[in-house]
C-alpha cells in the first residue's frame, strides 16, 4: 500500500473515534444530575427568567439524544461550550492554555529523548556493570513515582531549600509575555528578538520539564537499553565484528539504527502519557496549560470544560499515534504498511 | 575493554551521588533554613498579591465575586467609600457631598469636578445615570449582581440634574441604600467608551468590558493573562493625585497550591498571601511575616432542609434544636479554623448594627450532647434501631452532610459533626459535590439533607444577612431554600429591611430573632477572621470587610 | 519428576502430560531466583500482601467500617478511624512511627491499612478488565471479520484517550468515591487486554494444532477455551503485573485531585494529598504515603520485569 493511501486511511479512521469518543464525553457530563444553568446565572441568588434563558441556550430541555446532535453540531463548530469556572467558551481557554502545555511538553521530550537515548546506550555496552545496574535502578524507580510526589519534592529542595530555581509559572512574576506569534514562549521570544522573557521562560521550564520527562527518560532509557542489546547480539551485527569493523562503527553504524525504531513507537505512546502526566505536573507548579485548566474543572466540576479538554487531547493523541505510525513506516521500510 | 572500567567508577559514584541526593530531598523537611538579617525589599515599588482562583470579570456591572471585586476596586471609584478599616462611616469619593429627604426616598449627590477617565474623558452625571441604568437594563447575566440595586432601584431613579448633581428616587424606602453605594455593582463607567465598545444589551453580556475596564480610579490594567496574573500600573491622571507613597505597579497572581503561595511569601516574591488555615503554623513566627487576624463578616452556616418531603425527621424544629446541641463549635474553631475565629450568635455578624439584638450578642447553643440526646429522647426519637450492634434513632436513616468538594475547612467539620452524631445514635454521611451539584439538589430536586454554606457581606447592612437566612420563601427570600416559614418573623424582617429608624429596626430584629431561634433552620457556627500574612515591609495596610483591598493606600519601606 | 511425591494415578498422569511444560517452568524459576532484581520486586510484593494480610496485627490504630446508605440507595461500607485532635501532626516517634496527621491519627497504621485498599484497588481493576478483556479480544481475533473490526474501532475510541484523563472525566461525572474510580480505570483499561489477546489469538491459531482440532470436529468454544486461550496467556501475564503498578499510580493520580476516597480514609494518594498543605511542618505526612506508593509500585515493576525477561525465548536459551 503506498504511504499517501496509508495516511489516508488512517485519517478517515480518525472520525468514527472522534465521535467514538465524543459519545463518551456527552453521556458522560449528562449522567450526573447537575444544574448548570443555575450556576451560569450566578448560583443561589440567580433570576428565574436568566435560568430559563439559558436552559434554551443550553438545550437542556430537549430530549437526550437531540441534546447529543447539538453537541456534535457544536463540535464541529468549534463551540465546546462554556466554562462556568473561567465564563468564558471552552475553546477560548483551551487556545490559551493549550501552547502552554506544548511546550512543557515539548521541552520534557527534549530532556528526556536524548538523556533516554545516551543513558540506553551506555547501559547496554556496559552490560551488567556497576553503572549498567545503577542506571536501571534510577530508570526503573523513575516509572515508578508518583510524579505529583516527585514535584513535590523537587519544588520542596530546589525552589526552597537551596533556591536555586523558581517557584512556580512560566515567567517572573509581573513580567509581560512575549507577543503572541504561536503562543510557545521560547518561540516567541526569540522571533521577536526579546532576551529577557527568553531567559526567564528557560529557567522557568527546568523543574517542570525534569519532573514530567522523567518518566518517560526512564521508559526511553529502557527501551533502548533493551533494543540495543537484542541488535547487538543479532547475526549481522556479529558479522560486521568478526569482519574487524571498530566497535564505534558496528554500535553507531547498525545497532543504533535498528535499536531506534521501537524507540520511536514508545516516545510516541507516551505522549499520551506526557499529556496525563501534565495535569499533575502543571497543578503543582502552578503552569498555566491545559493540564492545570481540567484539573481545575474536575475539582470545580466545570462539565463543559473537562469534556472539552477530553475531546482536544483525544484528537491530539490520535494525530500523534498517526505521525509516529508515519514515522516508523518511514524508517523501517521492512514494515507493511497497513498490515494486521 | 579496559578503557571501561576508569568511566565505570565515575559513572557509579555519579549513580550514588544522585540517590543520595533524592533522599536528602526526601527528608530535607527537617533541616531548619538561614535566617539572614532584614532581607533587601524585592520590587519596591510593586505589591504582589499571591492568591487563589482567578478574576471571572472586569466588568463592574456584572461582578459578584471577589477574585473580579478585587482588580475592579482598583480600577473603578464609586461614589461614596470606606476608609482604611472603618466601615461605619461614608468617605466621599465620586461624590463630595449628597443629602436624603425627609420620606428617605430622595437622594441627592454632588459630584466632583475635574475628574477624569483613564482615557481622557471627563466625568460626569451623565456616566452616574449611565452606569447605573446599564446595570439594571444589561440585568447582569453572568452573575445576578444586579439584584443588589434592584431592591430599590429602576430605570427611572437616577436623573441627572447637571452636570455634577444627580438624584436618585428610590422605588422603596431601603434603609441600608447608602451601603449599596461603595460596593463594585455602583462603579461608574464612563458612558461614551462603554457606548463605543457594544454598549448596553438587555440581558447579554459586553464582552468588551469584561477585559477591557475603563475607570477613573488609582490603577489602569497593563495585562490579565487567565489563571496567572493580573498586571496593573498606575493612572497618572488620578483624581487622588500621587503625592506620597503609593505603589507603581500592582500584582495580582493566581496559584492554587498553597505550597506554592507559602513559599513565594517566605522568600519575599510576594508581600501578601492567602494561606488556608491550616497552614497557618508554617508561617506564624516566620522572620519578616506578619500574621495578623482581622474582624470580618464572613460567617459559616449548616443549613437544613426542613421540607417534610424530603426528611420527617428533619421538619421537626425539636429535632434541629437538638442537633444545635450537637455541634462541637469551640473544637471546630480550633481545628478547622486554627484558632481564628469565633462563635456567632445568629445571622447577623458581629460588627455589624443590630448584632446585640440577638440573645444580647450571646450565642443561643452550646456544644451539649447531654441535652442533645434529652430533647431527642423527649421527643419520641428513641434509639431503637440496630445496625450490626449499635443502636441508632430514626430507623437508622442517615442524615447526608454536604459541602462543596475542595473548601478544607468545610470538610474537617463535616468529620467533626459526623462524629458527634455518632455518639448520639444518628447516622450520618458526608458527600462532597461540585457546586453546579448542589446547586441543582438545593433548587431543583430538593434532595438534600444539611449543607455546610458560607456567606459574606454584599454591603454592610444586617438586611443582608437576616432576611436570606431567616425570611422566607413567601417574601421572596429564603436564599438557601431551607424550606422555613414563620410568618411573624416575615413581617418582622420587612419591616426592618424598610424602616430607617434604628429603634424600629432594633425592635423589630430582636422579635425575628427569638422566635426563630427555638426551632432553627440554620446551625450558626462560626464567625471567621480575615486572616493575609504580609510581609513586616508592608506598610498602612488595614483591612475594609466590605472593600477587602485598596493597594493605593500601602506601600513598601521599613519603619 | 520421580521426586513428586504423591503417588496417586491422577496426578501421575497430570505431571507425565505436561511434563515438558513443567520442565520450561521449573527453567524458567531458576533465571528468575538469578536475577537480584527480579528477587527485590517479588520480596516487596511479597511484604505487601503480608501487610495487607496481617494490617490488624502491625497497625496500632484500626479503622471502623460502618454502612450507609448512599445516593442511589444502597448501602455501602465507609471506613472511619478515630479522630483526636490532641495529638494532631506529631512527628514521628516510637509510639507513632510515621507520626500523626492533622485529625490526629496514626500515620504508620493508615499506611499500613491503606495497603489493603491499594491492594483491593489493583487486584479487582486488573482482574476485572483482563476478563473482560480477554473475552472480548478472544472473540474478536477468533472469529475476524466484523467482529474483529468492530471491537478494534471500539478499543481504537478508548486507547485515543490518555488513561488518567478519561478516568478522570468519567470519576469526576460519577461522584467521589473509590468505587466510582474503580469503574472508570475499568472502563479505560479493559481495552489493552482486549488488544493484546487479540494479537496472541491472532497468532495462535494459524497454527497446527489448531488446523489439527478443527478437523478432528471440535466445535468453536472448545478450540477457543482449550487450546487458544492457554497458550495466549503467557505475555498477559507480564502485562498484567506491569499493570497493577500503572493501576495504583493512576488511582493515586485520582485521588491525590481529589476524586477518589472520601476524605477520612486510609487511601495513599489521598493522605499525600491532605498532607501537602503541611508539608512545611508535617513532612512525614507526604513522605511516607509517598514511599509507600513508590516501594508497591517499584516491586510490580520489577516483577514484572523479571517475569518479562524469563519469559522472552530470544533472551532465554
Amino acid at each position: 500500500m503506498k504511504t499517501w493511501e496509508f495516511i489516508v486511511r488512517r485519517l478517515l479512521l480518525l472520525i468514527p473515534v472522534i465521535i467514538g469518543v465524543t459519545i463518551i464525553t456527552f453521556t458522560v457530563s449528562h449522567v450526573i444530575p447537575a444544574d448548570p444553568a443555575r450556576a451560569f446565572a450566578g448560583g443561589p441568588k440567580a433570576q428565574p427568567d436568566v435560568i430559563e434563558r439559558i436552559t434554551k441556550e443550553l438545550h437542556l430541555d430537549q430530549p437526550l439524544w437531540i441534546q447529543y446532535f447539538y453537541y456534535l453540531n457544536d463540535i464541529v463548530h468549534l463551540n465546546l461550550g462554556k466554562s462556568y469556572l473561567e465564563s468564558r467558551p471552552v475553546v477560548d481557554s483551551l487556545a490559551q492554555y493549550f501552547p502552554a502545555t506544548l511546550e512543557l511538553t515539548i521541552f520534557s521530550m527534549l530532556i528526556a529523548i536524548p538523556l533516554g537515548i545516551v543513558g540506553g546506550i551506555v547501559s547496554a555496552i556496559r552490560r551488567n556493570k556497576l553503572s549498567d545496574h545503577i542506571t536501571r535502578i534510577i530508570a526503573i524507580v523513575g516509572y515508578s513515582l508518583p510524579i505529583f510526589w516527585l514535584a513535590l519534592m523537587l519544588q520542596y529542595a530546589f525552589a526552597y531549600q537551596f533556591p536555586i530555581l523558581p517557584l512556580e509559572g512560566r515567567l517572573a512574576i509581573g513580567m509581560n509575555a512575549p507577543s503572541s506569534i504561536t503562543g510557545l514562549y521560547v518561540v516567541d521570544s526569540i522571533i521577536t528578538g526579546n532576551l529577557d522573557t527568553l531567559a526567564s521562560t528557560l529557567y522557568h521550564l527546568i523543574l517542570p520539564a525534569f519532573t514530567l520527562g522523567f518518566a518517560t527518560l526512564a521508559l526511553i532509557l529502557r527501551m533502548t537499553r533493551s533494543s540495543m542489546l537484542e541488535v547487538m547480539g543479532m547475526d549481522y551485527i556479529r558479522t560486521g565484528r568478526a569482519k574487524g569493523l571498530s566497535e564505534r562503527t558496528v554500535i553507531y553504524k547498525h545497532a543504533l539504527r535498528n535499536a531506534l525504531i521501537p524507540t520511536v513507537t514508545v516516545t510516541g505512546l507516551s505522549f499520551g502519557g506526557l499529556l496525563g502526566g501534565a495535569v499533575l505536573t502543571e497543578t503543582i507548579f502552578n503552569w498555566p496549560g491545559m493540564g492545570r485548566f481540567a484539573a481545575r474543572a474536575v475539582l470545580g466540576f466545570d462539565f463543559s470544560a473537562v469534556m472539552g479538554f477530553t475531546i482536544l487531547v483525544a484528537i491530539i493523541y490520535v494525530v500523534a499515534n498517526l505521525i509516529v505510525d508515519i514515522l516508523y513506516a518511514v524508517i523501517d521500510p521492512r514494515v507493511k504498511l497497513g498490515g494486521g | 575493554m579496559g578503557s571501561f572500567k576508569k568511566k565505570d567508577m565515575k559513572a557509579g559514584v555519579l549513580a550514588i551521588i544522585i540517590c543520595a541526593m533524592f533522599i536528602s530531598i526526601a527528608f530535607s523537611g527537617c533541616t531548619q533554613q538561614q535566617d539572614e538579617e532584614k532581607p533587601e525589599i524585592k520590587n519596591p515599588t510593586t505589591m504582589v498579591r499571591y492568591d487563589i482562583g482567578d478574576a471571572k470579570t472586569l466588568d463592574p456591572a456584572d461582578a459578584y465575586d471577589t477574585g473580579s471585586s478585587e482588580p475592579i476596586f482598583q480600577i473603578y471609584d464609586t461614589l461614596v467609600t470606606y476608609e482604611g478599616n472603618n466601615t461605619k462611616t461614608f468617605y466621599p469619593c465620586l461624590a463630595t457631598d449628597w443629602s436624603v429627604s425627609d420620606d428617605s426616598l430622595t437622594w441627592t449627590f454632588n459630584l466632583r469636578h475635574d475628574v477624569k477617565f483613564s482615557n481622557g474623558n471627563d466625568f460626569t452625571a451623565e456616566d452616574v445615570k449611565y452606569s447605573f441604568d446599564r446595570v439594571l437594563t444589561m440585568g447582569a447575566p453572568e452573575s445576578g449582581v444586579d439584584w443588589i440595586l434592584g431592591q430599590c432601584m429602576d430605570t427611572n431613579s437616577t436623573t441627572v440634574i447637571d452636570d455634577y448633581t444627580v438624584q436618585i428616587q428610590l422605588t422603596q424606602s431601603y434603609g441600608g441604600f447608602l451601603a449599596l453605594m461603595p460596593y463594585t455593582v455602583a462603579a461608574i463607567v464612563d458612558k461614551d467608551y462603554v457606548e463605543a465598545n457594544g454598549g448596553v444589551v438587555a440581558g447579554e453580556e459586553n464582552v468588551w468590558m469584561k477585559e477591557h475596564p475603563m475607570g477613573t480610579g488609582p490603577y489602569v490594567l497593563d495585562h490579565w493573562t487567565r489563571a496567572t496574573e493580573i498586571v496593573l500600573n498606575r493612572n497618572p491622571t488620578y483624581w487622588g493625585g500621587w503625592e506620597g507613597n503609593h505603589p507603581e505597579r500592582v500584582v495580582i497572581k493566581y496559584a492554587d497550591e498553597p505550597a506554592t503561595r507559602i513559599l513565594a511569601l517566605k522568600n519575599g516574591d510576594a508581600d501578601f498571601t492567602y494561606v488556608p488555615y491550616a497552614n497557618l503554623e508554617d508561617v506564624i513566627g516566620e522572620k519578616g511575616i506578619v500574621v495578623h487576624p482581622f474582624d470580618s463578616y464572613d460567617v459559616a452556616l449548616l443549613a437544613i432542609n426542613t421540607k417534610a418531603t424530603n426528611n420527617e425527621f428533619l421538619a421537626d424544629g425539636q429535632v434541629r434544636k437538638a442537633l444545635s446541641y450537637a455541634f462541637d463549635y469551640d473544637t471546630a474553631i480550633d481545628t478547622a479554623w486554627n484558632g481564628y475565629a469565633s462563635r456567632l450568635a445568629g445571622a447577623i455578624p458581629n460588627g455589624m448594627p443590630y448584632y446585640e439584638t440577638q440573645n444580647n450578642g450571646q450565642p443561643y447553643y452550646d456544644y451539649d450532647l447531654t441535652i442533645a440526646e434529652q430533647i431527642l429522647d423527649d421527643g419520641g426519637y428513641a434509639k431503637d434501631y440496630d445496625l450490626d450492634g449499635t443502636m441508632y434513632r430514626f430507623n437508622g436513616t442517615t442524615i447526608r452532610l454536604f459541602y462543596n468538594a475542595g473548601n478544607s475547612e468545610r470538610e474537617t467539620m463535616a468529620v467533626m459533626f459526623r462524629a458527634a452524631l455518632d455518639e448520639i445514635g444518628i447516622l450520618s454521611s458526608i458527600i462532597a459535590e461540585g457546586w453546579p451539584q448542589l446547586l441543582h439538589r438545593m433548587y431543583t430536586t430538593d434532595d438534600w439533607d444539611m449543607m455546610f454554606i458560607g456567606w459574606g457581606p454584599d454591603y454592610n447592612d444586617p438586611d443582608d444577612y437576616i432576611s436570606p437566612f431567616i425570611g422566607s420563601a413567601d417574601i421572596g427570600q429564603d436564599t438557601y431554600n431551607t424550606g422555613y416559614m414563620n410568618a411573624t418573623v416575615d413581617e418582622n424582617i420587612l419591616e426592618g429591611k424598610y424602616s430607617a429608624d434604628s429603634a424600629v429596626r432594633a425592635a423589630a430584629y430582636k422579635a425575628a430573632y427569638d422566635i426563630y431561634i427555638q426551632e432553627p433552620s440554620m446551625i450558626f457556627l462560626v464567625q471567621r477572621q480575615y486572616i493575609r500574612p504580609w510581609r513586616d515591609w508592608v506598610q498602612n495596610y488595614s483591612y475594609n470587610p466590605v472593600r477587602e483591598w485598596y493597594y493605593y493606600d500601602y506601600y513598601k519601606a521599613y519603619p | 519428576m520421580d521426586k513428586i511425591r504423591p503417588h496417586v494415578k491422577i496426578v501421575d498422569d497430570f505431571l507425565k502430560k505436561h511434563e515438558s511444560k513443567i520442565k520450561d517452568l521449573r527453567f524458567m524459576a531458576h533465571l528468575f531466583r538469578k536475577s537480584l532484581l527480579s528477587m527485590i520486586g517479588l520480596i516487596l510484593i511479597l511484604t505487601l500482601v503480608i501487610v495487607a494480610l496481617f494490617a490488624p496485627f502491625l497497625a496500632s490504630q484500626h479503622p471502623s467500617y460502618v454502612r450507609v446508605s448512599t445516593e442511589q440507595g444502597t448501602t455501602v461500607t465507609e471506613e472511619r478511624w478515630d479522630i483526636d485532635f490532641s495529638q494532631k501532626l506529631l512527628p514521628p516517634s516510637a509510639e507513632h512511627l510515621f507520626g500523626t496527621d492533622d485529625f490526629g491519627r496514626d500515620i504508620f497504621s493508615m499506611v499500613i491499612y491503606g495497603s489493603q485498599t491499594s491492594f483491593r484497588i489493583c487486584i479487582i481493576v486488573v482482574a476485572i478488565s483482563t476478563l473482560i478483556g480477554i473475552i472480548l479480544g478472544g472473540i474478536a481475533g477468533y472469529f475476524g471479520g466484523i467482529i474483529d473490526e468492530v471491537l478494534m474501532r471500539i478499543t481504537d475510541v478508548f486507547l485515543a484517550v490518555p488513561y488518567l484523563i478519561l478516568a478522570m472525566a468519567i470519576a469526576a461525572a460519577l461522584g467521589r468515591s473509590i468505587d466510582h474510580i474503580m469503574e472508570a480505570m475499568i472502563i479505560v483499561w479493559w481495552p489493552t487486554y482486549a488488544r493484546l489477546m487479540r494479537g496472541q489469538v491472532l497468532a495462535v491459531r494459524e497454527q497446527q494444532f489448531v488446523e489439527a482440532a478443527r478437523s478432528v470436529g471440535a466445535s468453536n468454544s472448545r478450540i477457543l477455551f482449550r487450546h487458544i486461550f492457554p497458550n495466549s496467556f503467557a505475555p498477559l501475564l507480564v502485562e498484567i503485573t506491569l499493570d497493577l503498578g500503572a493501576v495504583l499510580l493512576v488511582a493515586a493520580g485520582l485521588s491525590f485531585i481529589g476524586l477518589g476516597a472520601s476524605p477520612g480514609t486510609a487511601e495513599w494518594g489521598l493522605m499525600i494529598s491532605s498532607g501537602r498543605i503541611h508539608m512545611f511542618h508535617a513532612w512525614w505526612y507526604v513522605t511516607f504515603p509517598g514511599l509507600a506508593i513508590l516501594l508497591v509500585v517499584l516491586g510490580f515493576n520489577l516483577l514484572g520485569d523479571g517475569l518479562r525477561d524469563v519469559t522472552d525465548p530470544k533472551l532465554r536459551r
